[in-house]
């Protein structure tokens, strides 16, 4: 099986002010993910995971390492034709669908648009492929015309879906997509998202810090703290036997049926991964 | 400690006067020391119920029913006598922390503030105190988080000094909206640890609202499970656990991912169709009974 994804020695390092040390978002990160799977990279806050998937849809500019999407590696040097092809070959679905919506522009011509950038579809043609698409992500023809505040959380995430899917990619990348949806809702977007790979064999970049919504959605993970990748394996691997004393903590603090949160734990393991 | 009878929140549309219900009769009683999670989606109408209980619910909407603290009726209270109950016998702990901080002023005069106005302290001792409640909260180099401004401090600490401050004043009531929802999970665990802790060494009550069923269970010694603006079900975090007896929480235990990989059912609660959604984003009524 091929890998849709390569990154190797990824490295980035952010100067916040002169007083300060400079961050290294990005430690010496290499990933691969093999064709029609789901990674999912999990950590805290400042991990560098959400820089991850910036560098790798160019939203950021890499320090240096190499990154390749299907075997064609990605430099800053690319002309403007294989840029527009990245573009479309990876699309981001964020946490937070307001912020990739226009609250002026009913979510219809939000699909819409992707679909006059990337394809030379008539009118009527495009049409049809939004009401395909509307309809694949579960919302209803007449949903076209709303703007986006008459929609729920969960209705705008499906459109923001749409959108990613509308360019035909043959990768996602979704930072936090399902962290902030109700977990009624959460289940049913997760469930679409299965569907939607089933049927398309797209790759998924699912970046998380819940580990139970990596179980769900995820064949691989890799966790990450400061930068670095601290564990990788199969799903099952990693949450049944995890072998990062940071793993262990973080599925240790997992809220489950019976737990009871403890203090020290952090300054426990904290000890333990200095060590 | 505190008896809820019938809460009735409606809000009234300014163009039509029609009113929205929000809150449709909420009764809730909870003794001295006694925490109670209020778990639900959104729209459910259990942080509402918090800003009943403080009198801070949104303009143009109508409340009915009582809620009595300590044999007073906080509904009917004259404004001064509720700010000094707020003052001294209710504390207040938001998702945000930096709702409750001044972001000009150091950590050391929020807490100073609250100790001296609220309860009359000198300020020598307030100082010595105000670093005692820091240390309690699992602070350790107190000096420089007095000092400190809340943009300097993380998410996590800033919680602690919003709980220390809390917990200052020794409040009969403690209410909790979603206290560790923004934290990383670990910093979660850490704080929820804290927080639970210190509600049960000074005998609090609490009220501990959040959606997330096993973090509330984990804290608390009752939980009641909220939607649209009602209670379907009060019982011990076991009963509801194991022995669910709404289709609503059957359904929430059943859907959510959980670690050891059981796969969850997708329910469709009417979002794919958009019917089910007001335009607030809050879910309307519908039966979901008839998906189970």
């Amino acid at each position: 099986m091929t890998n849709i994804i390569e990154i190797s020695g990824l490295n980035k390092t952010f100067r916040t002010s002169r007083k300060h040390e400079p961050v290294r978002a990005l430690d010496d990160v290499s990933v691969a993910v093999r064709e029609g799977s789901c990674m999912a990279v999990v950590g805290e806050s400042g991990s560098g995971k959400t820089t991850l998937a910036r560098v790798l849809v160019g939203l950021e500019t890499k320090d240096s390492g190499e990154v390749a999407i299907a075997g064609t590696p990605v430099t800053t040097s690319l002309q403007r034709k294989e840029q527009r092809a990245r573009a479309r070959a990876v699309q981001m679905v964020f946490q937070d669908p307001n912020g990739s919506l226009n609250r002026r522009l009913p979510v219809g011509s939000a699909v819409d648009e992707v679909l006059r950038a990337h394809f030379p579809l008539t009118a009527s043609q495009r049409k049809e492929r939004v009401s395909e698409l509307s309809k694949s992500v579960g919302l209803a023809d007449s949903h076209a015309q709303s703007l986006p505040s008459a929609l729920s959380g969960g209705q705008k995430q499906r459109v923001a879906i749409a959108r990613a899917f509308a360019a035909e990619p043959k990768i996602i990348v979704l930072d936090e997509a399902v962290s902030a949806l109700d977990v009624s809702v959460q289940a049913q977007v997760l469930e679409l998202l299965h569907e939607l790979r089933r049927d398309k064999g797209l790759s998924y970049l699912f970046i998380t810090h819940d580990l139970s919504v990596v179980r769900n959605i995820a064949d691989d993970v890799i966790v990450m703290r400061q930068g670095q990748i601290l564990e990788r394996g199969t799903v099952d691997d990693v949450l049944d036997r995890p072998q990062s004393p940071y793993t262990r903590l973080l599925l240790e603090c997992a809220p489950k049926p019976g737990w009871k949160p403890r203090r020290g734990v952090i300054e426990h393991l904290n000890s333990k991964i200095a060590s | 400690m505190i008896d809820i009878s019938n809460l009735e929140l409606g809000i009234i549309d300014p163009d039509s006067g029609a009113n929205k219900p929000v809150l449709k009769g909420i009764s809730l009683s909870i003794k001295r020391g006694e925490a109670i999670g209020l778990v639900g989606e959104s729209g459910s109408g259990k942080s509402m119920t918090l800003r009943c209980i403080l009198g801070i619910e949104p303009r143009n909407s109508v409340v009915t029913g009582d809620i009595v603290l300590d044999g007073e009726n906080l509904r009917t209270l004259p404004g001064e006598r509720m700010r000094g109950l707020r003052a001294s016998k209710i504390a207040l702990i938001s998702q945000n922390p930096h709702a409750a901080l001044n972001p000009v002023l150091p950590i050391e005069t929020y807490l100073l503030e609250g100790m001296a106005d609220a309860h009359g302290r000198n300020a020598k001792a307030a100082r010595t105190r105000a670093g005692e409640m820091l240390e309690q909260v699992g602070i350790r180099s107190v000096d420089r988080v007095l000092k400190a401004f809340p943009h300097q401090l993380s998410g996590g600490m800033l919680q602690r000094v919003v709980i220390a401050g809390a917990i200052s004043g020794r409040p009969g009531l403690l209410l909790a909206d979603e206290p560790t929802t923004a934290l990383d999970v670990t910093t979660q665990a850490e704080v929820a640890a804290i927080l639970d802790e210190k509600r049960r060494d000074l005998g609090m009550s609490m009220i501990f609202v959040t959606h997330d069923l096993d973090l509330a269970a984990a804290v608390t010694d009752r939980l009641a499970v909220m939607r649209y603006g009602e209670i379907v079900e009060i019982g011990t975090p076991e009963q509801i656990r194991d022995n669910p007896r709404h289709a609503y929480t059957q359904m929430l235990m059943s859907i959510r991912p959980t670690l050891n990989g059981a796969t969850p059912q997708a329910h469709d609660d009417g979002d794919s169709t958009g019917v089910g959604h007001s335009a607030a984003g809050l879910p309307a009524e519908t039966e979901i009974g008839s998906t189970l």
